[in-house]
Order: structure tokens, then C-alpha cells, then sequence
């Protein structure tokens, strides 16, 4: 049967491209980091992050950049928790395996921790840093 | 971990968190939730005596009725009272069990009670969150939050609360001190970056500050305005509380923080 949607349900779903995902699905999702990423770590323990503008936005941006001449790639810096986050967004560990890292590292509580990471990977995926790679229920 | 407000306290799993926090010390209502269909639920009200206590089940029995009836479904309940305490249960589109208890403390009745949206078993958590109950005899109270963990003079009355992650805040209101008691996580991060005293006074708000150290952490003094701020390694977190009062009987403690 085909899903009805409200006025507001569509406008809301063209405004918010966020994928919104179930929290036993994303217990089990590993996030990836971007091929095209550059990272480079310094000695404070941050990482500066470095991506084509390309794949920022809607890549106008990218556009613009290439004809005007300008730098065609984005840094972002993480600081010492967000690099910790970002070594092991490697594809093999989880979002539960990262948490529990997170838990042990900085001592955090449970709800915190998952709380804080689920902000901080949304936040990484919508700019395209990272892939949440999920396994479908059936 | 431990949840402690308005004089009562008690232990809960890790992965449940305050959802609801209404009322206040006569009548009030906390709602810890867990990630799943499981919460756990704590309903105070002051009462004359002990033996108000079938009166209060049964008006509370009356709004499960009510708002069984609205969903189409029937409510069934059971209670079995002992000495200090009834014990009951109900089912309905979920389930729930609980027991209510009379403080000869305070004079307030406590509702106990864990409760689940389907049909998983509750009375595990209830057990739980039932042993570890306590109401305060003594003149200081636990307050026990998201890792915040102070014990204050008793009669204080929240009157704002901020729950961020990373960051708890709770602001008090007695007649003489206005006290705000914080917990910032990542504290061994935080001093990586900034040195104590700098961190303290701009995250405080006492730039006028004198500052002393002392083998339980800072102490900051300015004009009416009192705080102490603590690192506690072992939970990678700073705690702080600032006492606005111009009485001298207000100050910090340092065993204000447990």
C-alpha cells in the first residue's frame, strides 16, 4: 500500500534531506570515511579535514570555485574527541563497538555517549565526510 | 547509575535517562526512559498518613481506567498491600509494575513503578529501582543527574535545568542563595586546552574572581558571589557550584559534591 503523505510531511521531506534511521539499525551501522577526504593529523591530537567543494552542497560552490580560480576543497577541523571519532570511522567498527571506545576513553555514560556520537556522525554525514553503512531489515 | 531529586534517590540502569522532570517537592512526576519500551516512573505527593495510601492507587487506577477506555481497551489491575508499602500491577495496551510506599520522613507517598508500551516482563526493573529507593532523613540532599552528583542544603527548589550532552545544569532557588550546580564531561580534554583557574572563571561567570587552590580543587570569591570547581579524574569531569547570597551562612562546601 502506498504511504500518504500530509502537506507539511512533503515539505518537510524537501527542506530535511536527512535519512532518518531506525536506532536498532544504527546500533548496527558502520560508518566509512570518504575516499576523496584528505585528513591530516596534528600534534594536539585534531585532524583537518579537506574535501572537494564538489561534494559539498548541491557542488555549486565547486563550480564557481573552479571558474573563478579559487581553492576547490573545504577543511574542517576536528578537534581531539571528533579525531578519536574519525580514526575509527574505517567501515569495520559499528556505531555500539565506537561508542563503547568512546565510553572507555572518556569516560562517559552510555546515554552520552551515543547521544553525543549520533550528532557528531549526522553531522559528518551531511556534509558527505562519511558513509553510515547499514544493513536493511528484511 | 544513580538518580537523586527532590530528596529521593535511587539506582538505574545505565542506559536509562531522566525523559520527564516535572513538579516539585509536595507533587512531582520523573520519567526515566530507556532506549527500548521499558521507562521507569517516580510519582511523589505529600499526604497526611499511610493510610491515604488505597485512596491514591485507587485514583490512580481510576486515570489508567480513563485512559484504557480511550485507547479501547480493558484495564487490569492487582495490588497486594503489606505493612509499609502496596505492591500492585496492570496491564492494558502496555503493562506496569509497581509499588507505593509511604515516607515517614518527609510525609510524601511514591509511586514506584517500571512499565513497558508492549508485553515485556517489568518487574526486573522494578525490582530493581525499588531496592536501591531511599527518601532522605538527613539535612542534605543528593541531587543526581546525567553524571551530576551534588548533595546541597535541604528545601532547595530547581528552577532551571539544562541537559546537553556533555553538559548538566541545574539552578536552584532558596529564600537567601540563588545555587547553580554544573557537571562538565571531557574535563581532561578541556584542561588540555585552557588552565583551570581561566576555565573556571569564564565557565562560572565570576571574572572578578579571587582564586585559591586547594588539594580539593579551585575556590573563587568575589563579592556576594562564592563558587567552587573540582576535576574528578577518575570520571574525566569537572563539577562546579556558584552560590550568589549575601548571607555568610551560604558558601560551598566541599562535601557539597560526593
Amino acid at each position: 500500500m502506498e504511504a500518504r503523505l500530509g502537506l507539511a510531511d512533503v515539505a518537510k521531506g524537501f527542506f530535511d534531506r536527512r535519512t532518518r534511521i531506525d536506532p536498532e539499525i544504527l546500533r548496527k551501522a558502520k560508518p566509512l570515511r570518504n575516499a576523496f577526504v584528505e585528513f591530516e593529523k596534528l600534534e594536539d591530537g585534531s585532524i583537518v579535514l579537506s574535501a572537494p567543494l564538489s561534494t559539498q552542497g548541491s557542488g555549486l560552490l565547486g563550480r564557481f570555485a573552479q571558474k573563478a580560480g579559487r581553492p576547490d576543497r573545504k577543511q574542517f577541523e576536528l578537534e581531539p574527541v571528533g579525531a578519536f571519532v574519525w580514526d575509527i570511522c574505517d567501515g569495520k567498527h559499528t556505531f555500539e563497538g565506537i561508542s563503547r571506545k568512546l565510553r572507555e576513553r572518556f569516560k562517559l555514560s552510555k546515554v552520552e555517549a551515543d547521544a553525543s556520537l549520533s550528532a557528531f556522525l549526522q553531522m559528518l554525514a551531511q556534509r558527505k565526510l562519511i558513509t553510515m553503512m547499514v544493513v536493511e531489515k528484511k | 547509575m544513580r538518580f537523586g531529586w527532590y530528596g529521593f534517590r535511587l539506582e538505574h540502569p545505565d542506559d536509562w535517562a531522566p525523559a520527564t522532570l516535572s513538579g516539585g517537592r509536595e507533587e512531582g512526576y520523573a520519567r526515566l526512559a530507556s532506549t527500548d519500551t521499558i521507562s521507569g516512573q517516580i510519582r511523589w505527593k505529600t499526604t497526611k498518613s499511610s493510610s491515604d495510601l488505597t485512596a491514591i492507587l485507587d485514583s490512580y487506577f481510576a486515570r489508567l481506567s480513563r485512559d484504557a477506555k480511550k485507547q479501547r481497551v480493558s484495564l487490569n489491575t492487582f495490588s497486594e498491600p503489606s505493612e509499609d508499602r502496596i505492591d500492585y500491577r496492570w496491564s492494558a495496551k502496555g503493562q506496569g509494575s509497581g509499588s507505593l510506599i509511604f515516607s515517614l520522613t518527609d510525609s510524601r507517598a511514591f509511586f514506584i513503578e517500571a512499565s513497558a508500551t508492549n508485553n515485556r516482563s517489568v518487574q526486573g526493573p522494578h525490582r530493581q529501582i525499588l531496592a536501591s529507593f531511599s527518601a532522605e532523613a538527613e539535612n542534605s540532599e543528593l541531587w543526581a543527574v546525567f553524571g551530576l552528583e551534588v548533595k546541597l542544603p535541604k528545601g532547595l527548589q530547581v528552577v532551571k535545568q539544562t541537559f546537553q550532552s556533555g553538559r548538566t545544569r541545574l539552578e536552584f532557588r532558596h529564600r537567601k542563595a540563588t545555587i547553580v550546580a554544573e557537571r562538565w564531561g571531557f574535563g581532561e580534554q578541556i584542561l588540555a586546552r585552557h588552565t583551570f583557574q581561566q576555565w573556571a572563571t569564564s565557565a562560572m561567570d565570576i571574572p572578578k574572581a579571587t582564586i585559591e587552590e586547594t588539594t580539593g580543587g579551585l575556590t573563587l570569591t568575589a563579592k556576594n558571589v562564592h563558587g567552587i570547581a573540582q576535576f574528578q579524574s577518575e570520571r574525566n569531569q569537572i563539577v562546579t557550584v556558584r552560590v550568589t547570597s549575601k548571607s555568610a551562612e551560604w558558601r560551598p562546601a566541599w562535601d557539597w559534591l560526593t
